[in-house]
């Protein structure tokens, strides 16, 4: 399964690149004409760079999380994976582990690009903190996970419609449970006075809960994947 | 070399919504060739997709080289060499970068051979794999496939949409590859002309259902168009497939081409005239003829 990942990664290294790449010069342009224009002064352009930057480098890791689940699909990778001498398990674990290995790659990045915003700025300009990216990281890493989750549910269709239903149903259950336990203050109106109301305050136990529910959901698919009936696409 | 059959499927089944696969019994010999030949849609890119796994069967039993096959398992796959009509590659690597990633997981991996079989097809190592034109990426197939040096080669028509001279580069490799004896080689085409080459075997599949299997030189001695004269009365030509009679003029296709001839000159017949029929001739008749072929 490594070897799927390593070989993946020094695939999809260059696309990870140009986007934190892209991200810091994305970053750095907008705020930069947002200065031209007069909108903000220089200091300020410089400090909100700086803040916005963490966030920029988590989203373009988990963007390319999804390229790489889209180009695998168009490419038809799994053709090429199901006929290597690998168990199905295998290569189902590699796919779900290749995008979020970007997130997980990005995650160290933004954090270093926020104490050095912290480090320059102070602790007191940092409108977004280490464990906001944490939680923001966990939702992302879920997002991915569930992407590849209904994916398999998909392919399930083809197995019958009940089938799918049930599987339509668990991912449309993880969602609900991120709203209720992955957000510190949640309030989910199910009907016209039907409503959960969750205070949980701790944005560690909200990430840790948001983690929990993307390995559960890649347990889903593993479970999904390895009972195909076919490995075509 | 395992004197275990290539593979083995027994009662073998797939259901789509529509169509049914089977069940089929078929079995190949290790070192051998098996053509196999059906229209469209009549189940032959399944059948090669339950044996090499990427196919889950409804029903029945496949062994492959002498090991029950479980398509969740992949040990079995480094004896396999699969050429199909989508190959997964990566499309921003080169080929050699491919053929690399290839050489990582299947143990046997030649590069030395891969390099030799690429250099002979003149398959350029630094193109990427999203500009090889169609022939170069069956070139590639047929390289990956090759690599390792697997003792069963699944070709789901590898020359499909290939030039003539292409064509005979691919036939050509193929054939040197079954020189040593040691493949064996399950073929599916629309291209008879190649099987007939290869194959020591044929298979006619139509509806997802085996109508003939029979030796390519059985075919090829034993079919005949025979044209007689004789009285205005229906005649059972023996191994008749194909019967038309206006007045005393009779036409016939025969899979039994001696034994019709001799009872043709027992009752009498005139003017006889009998041809050897090409494989493309016999494959449009089992084909057309159904289960009527079948069922003889």
């Amino acid at each position: 399964m490594w070897q799927l990942v390593k070989a993946g990664l020094r695939i999809h290294r260059p696309v990870l690149t140009n986007a934190w790449t892209g991200s810091v010069l994305g970053v750095a342009g907008l705020f930069a004409v947002l200065y031209l224009v007069g909108i903000v002064d220089s200091r300020h352009a410089l400090s909100w760079a700086a803040q916005a930057l963490p966030v920029y480098l988590l989203y373009a890791s988990a963007v390319v999380g999804w390229i790489i689940i889209g180009t695998e699909l168009s490419e038809h990778r799994l053709r090429l994976h199901a006929l290597l001498p690998l168990p199905l398990s295998r290569v189902a674990l590699a796919q779900l582990v290749l995008p979020a290995t970007m997130l997980v790659l990005g995650l160290p990045l933004a954090h270093a690009a926020a104490a050095i915003d912290q480090a320059v700025f102070g602790a007191g300009s940092l409108w977004l903190g280490h464990v906001v990216l944490d939680l923001m990281a966990a939702h992302l890493l879920l997002l991915l996970q569930l992407t590849l989750a209904v994916k398999e549910v998909t392919v399930l269709r083809e197995s019958g419609w009940a089938k799918a239903a049930l599987g339509i149903l668990f991912v449309v259950l993880v969602v609900l449970a991120d709203l209720v336990v992955g957000l510190p203050r949640a309030r989910v109106v199910l009907a016209p006075g039907v409503e959960i109301s969750v205070h949980i305050g701790s944005l560690a136990v909200c990430t840790a809960a948001a983690a929990a529910l993307a390995a559960l959901t890649a347990a889903f698919t593993v479970t999904l994947f390895v009972r195909r009936i076919h490995v075509t696409r | 070399m395992s004197d275990a059959p290539a593979f083995v499927l027994q009662g073998v089944e797939k259901r789509y919504p529509g169509f049914t696969l089977g069940p089929l019994d078929l079995t190949l010999a290790a070192g051998t060739v098996l053509g196999l030949v059906g229209p469209n849609g009549s189940g032959k890119t399944t059948t090669l997709n339950c044996i090499a796994g990427l196919v889950v069967p409804d029903a029945g039993a496949i062994e492959v080289g002498g090991r029950p096959a479980d398509p969740r398992q992949g040990h079995r796959k480094s004896d396999l060499g699969v050429v199909a009509e989508t190959h997964g590659f990566y499309q921003k690597q080169s080929v050699e970068e491919n053929l690399r990633f290839l050489s990582r997981f299947l143990p046997g991996w030649s590069e030395r051979r891969a390099k030799e079989l690429a250099g002979r097809f003149g398959l350029p190592l630094d193109k990427q794999v999203r500009h090889l034109s169609k022939g170069n990426l069956a070139k590639l197939a047929l390289v990956a496939a090759l690599g390792h040096g697997p003792r069963l080669l699944l070709l789901d028509e590898p020359t499909a949409g290939l030039d003539p001279v292409v064509r005979s580069e691919v036939l050509d490799v193929l054939w040197e590859v079954l020189e040593d004896g040691e493949h064996a080689m399950f073929y599916s085409t629309h291209v008879l002309s190649d099987i007939s080459r290869l194959a020591d075997e044929l298979v006619f599949l139509r509806d997802g259902r085996v109508l003939l299997r029979s030796g390519k030189d059985a075919l090829t001695d034993g079919w005949r168009r025979i044209s007689f004269r004789l009285a205005e009365r229906d005649v059972a030509v023996v191994g008749a497939v194909e019967y038309r009679r206006v007045r005393a003029e009779h036409q016939a296709v025969t899979d039994q081409g001696e034994a019709a001839l001799g009872q043709l000159r027992e009752l009498g017949a005139e003017a006889i005239e009998q041809s050897r029929m090409t494989i493309d001739e016999i494959a449009v008749t089992i084909l057309k003829g159904g289960s009527h072929v079948a069922a003889r």
